[in-house]
């Protein structure tokens, strides 16, 4: 596979994956390095890469193992995961804007503070074209616990932020 | 969609057994600001925010900073595959030069068999020039002794002369 058709194949990818390895380790750099870490790994098997049948399902195995192996080494900055602080503007005054981005900032702020399995589930069921199934394998939880944790995590948000919100009215 | 029909969906929403379908029909009923009743408020801004926030942005240039990654270890990898090369050359060349020290080595050895091979066949002649090659060494070496014997005598006289003047 010469270098042209690899990134051809495999970085429209990196949306995916990226938000996959954020989703497992909950930190944008972290998320980053490994995402770089890995498109090195499959340039460097990519002659195996023409035998396999789903370049896509290989590539997230790849990705998932190698942020559980991350969040396993000593290397993990324990603490410092964080708020991704970019956010999603759509409304049009500048003081409605204000508003929302303070409340996507809480948000972000209570899904973050979830326990890891239910932080896990939910941005991972927040990724488009992520199916229930890439999800069972990349947690390695079965689809009645993802419910579960699903269920728990919105739950959870839903509740301390209107805790949060009542407090500010 | 009636108010049944969103309740529902919503139940669906925060007990994980939604479908993509119905979270997105819920999104796109509450994306409708101004037509959205003020029952929905709150559960609107509520969905709406955990929906996004769990859609993790990329971060600005992710894509370029990757591709950049990439071509730094590519490049890397093309310069570290000239090595290989380079070894697999030298190992030829160094089995060539072998080959060719061995070959030399066989046909000097077979110089010196030749060398050292008979001379004659018939072995009444080769008696006969060994005779003579004998003869030949056996007068020489007798001419040699001789002289060593008058060396040797002339030898003693000055042996002689050096003592008597030295008495």
């Amino acid at each position: 596979m010469d270098e042209g058709s690899f990134k051809q194949q495999f970085l429209p990818l990196h949306p995916k994956l990226y938000r996959i390895a954020f989703a497992i380790t909950g930190n944008t750099e972290d998320a980053e390095d490994i995402l770089q870490e890995a498109y090195c790994k499959l340039w460097d098997k990519r002659e195996e890469l023409t035998i396999i049948r789903s370049a896509e399902a290989f590539c997230i195995t790849l990705v998932r193992n190698m942020c559980l192996d991350y969040l396993r080494s000593a290397k993990r900055n324990i603490g410092q995961d964080e708020v991704n602080d970019q956010i999603f503007v759509s409304t049009s005054s500048p003081e409605n804007e204000l508003i929302e981005q303070d409340r996507t900032r809480v948000i972000k702020k209570l899904i973050n503070e979830l326990p890891d399995n239910q932080r896990q589930v939910i941005l991972l069921s927040g990724i488009e074209g992520c199916t229930a199934e890439e999800i069972e394998h990349i947690t390695g939880l079965s689809a009645i616990n993802i419910r579960v944790l699903l269920s728990r995590a919105r739950k959870t948000v839903r509740e301390k932020f209107n805790k949060v919100m009542s407090y500010e009215r | 969609m009636n108010d049944k029909t969103i309740k529902q969906y919503l139940a669906a929403f925060y007990d994980g057994t939604a479908t993509e379908q119905e979270e997105q029909a819920l999104a796109d009923f509450f994306a409708d600001k101004v037509n959205v009743p003020s029952l929905w408020k709150e559960e609107r801004e509520v969905f709406l925010l955990i929906r996004k926030s769990a859609q993790t942005p990329l971060p600005e240039g992710l894509s370029k900073r990757l591709e950049k990654s990439l071509d730094t270890h590519i490049s890397k990898g093309k310069t570290f595959r000239i090595k290989p090369i380079a070894y697999k050359i030298t190992g030829i060349a160094a089995a060539v030069l072998l080959c060719i020290g061995i070959a030399l080595n066989q046909a000097s050895f077979n110089n010196d068999r030749n060398m050292t091979a008979d001379t004659y066949q018939d072995p009444h002649e080769a008696a006969k020039v060994a005779g003579e090659a004998l003869a030949f060494l056996s007068s020489n070496l007798n001419k040699g002794i001789d002289q060593m014997e008058d060396a040797q005598k002339e030898m003693q006289q000055v042996s002689n002369i050096l003592n008597n003047q030295l008495k």
